[in-house]
């Protein structure tokens, strides 16, 4: 069998994992079609590798899958984390309020996760202000980032389980680990800021298929933009800016403001284009 | 009313309310159909396929295999029929509604 067999049939065991007979019938399609002149392979090969990824994101709300989207959705916020480096500064033993500002929006993102929306809402508030006293406004954002990012859950995380409760246990582990390794101070500040933009990258890519997800880019995106790089933008037009110079500042404005952008409209198509049959 | 349909599942509808059929000859109706303007892959076939399945507008219509590959057949039920003459009834109002404003050609 060619490479391009092998991928198809690979392709097709992913989608539709458990059905031998409808993996046959989609790789023989694929080769039909290319056989005959149809179409070509790298776009069959396009077209299979989105059915894939629709039919895993179908799959995922009642199968074990829901751990892989919670943890995507929950690196989020780690990733956030990470780029702010404030989870290290605010975990300093001094600073015994930056720990109480942590704990406060970790009990308020598995309230909202659990689907207690208002009392998830209460706590984020009463977060803001330790939070700020320990770390500034850098915390804030993350926290509200975390908050945002449990839209992503799966609605059957919680109270009425369609898979299970301890596979969402497991990504909030997951991503309470990556957040606390992100802020450790011996991880390099570019591989952070690469890892941040591929998280959120790959969250856009998701969000084609799942609005939530996209929606979820759009909060790291724009508490980034309106967090630092607008105030830094402004900081460095007035002369105040301290590591980084105009031209660097006004790529970082463009990138955010661009990824802001792309994961709204994402965001907008997914939804209209998912409402359709 | 339901959900609206995309104009992939128009075209697959059309293609199967003149009889069932199956994968590749339906990848080649609707090329035929329209004329040359939607060339469907196979992953958008099949994904189209599911949703039409989960929204019970269509359903297998057994498995074949006269000398070639394995072949199973769709076929359109009486709720796609349904809900293929509403959009054509929908996209026809629209076209009138355009025509009267001097927007589409008769």
């Amino acid at each position: 069998m060619s490479w391009f067999g092998r991928l198809v049939l690979a392709l097709c065991r992913i989608a539709f994992a458990g059905d031998v007979g409808k993996q046959r019938e989609v790789s023989s399609v694929v080769a039909e079609v290319v056989g005959a002149g149809r179409g070509r392979w790298l776009r069959e090969l396009g077209g299979l590798a989105a059915l894939t990824l629709g039919q895993v994101s179908d799959r995922s709300c009642s199968h074990g899958y829901g751990v892989v989207r919670s943890a995507a959705a929950l690196a989020a916020p780690a990733a956030f984390f990470a780029t702010a480096g404030s989870l290290a500064a605010a975990m300093d033993p001094v600073s015994g309020s930056g720990w109480l500002g942590v704990a406060l929006f970790a009990a308020a993102g598995v309230l909202a996760a659990c689907r207690s929306r208002a009392p998830a809402v209460v706590l984020g508030g009463l977060a803001v202000w330790p939070a700020a006293v320990a770390a500034g406004p850098a915390i804030i954002a993350a926290g509200v980032i975390a908050l945002a990012a449990t839209v992503a859950i799966p609605s059957g995380a919680g109270r009425e389980s369609s898979y299970s409760l301890a596979a969402f246990y497991l990504a909030v582990g997951i991503a309470a680990g990556l957040a606390v390794l992100a802020g450790l101070p011996v991880l390099d500040d570019g591989l952070i800021r690469v890892a941040t933009l591929a998280v959120a990258s790959v969250l856009i890519v998701l969000g084609w298929f799942d609005p939530r997800y996209a929606l979820v880019a759009a909060v790291v995106f724009g508490c980034r933009f309106a967090m630092f790089d607008l105030v830094g933008l402004g900081e460095a037009f007035a002369g105040l800016g301290r590591d980084l110079t105009v031209d660097e500042l006004v790529i970082r404005w463009v990138a955010m403001a661009a990824g802001l952008i792309v994961s709204l409209v994402t965001a907008r198509r997914s939804s209209v284009r998912i409402s359709m049959v | 009313m339901g959900k609206r349909l995309r104009e992939q599942s128009v075209f697959i509808l059309a293609v199967l309310a003149s009889g069932r059929s199956h994968g590749y000859a339906i990848i080649a109706s609707v090329e035929e159909l329209s004329d040359g303007r939607l060339t469907l892959t196979a992953g958008t076939l099949y994904g189209a396929l599911e949703r039409l399945h989960k929204a019970g507008l269509v359903e297998r219509a057994g498995e074949e295999s006269a000398g070639g590959p394995p072949r199973r057949y769709y076929e359109i039920t009486p709720a796609g029929q349904r809900a293929l003459a509403d959009e054509v009834a929908t996209l026809s109002e629209a076209v009138r509604q355009l025509r009267g404003v001097g927007l589409a050609s008769p």
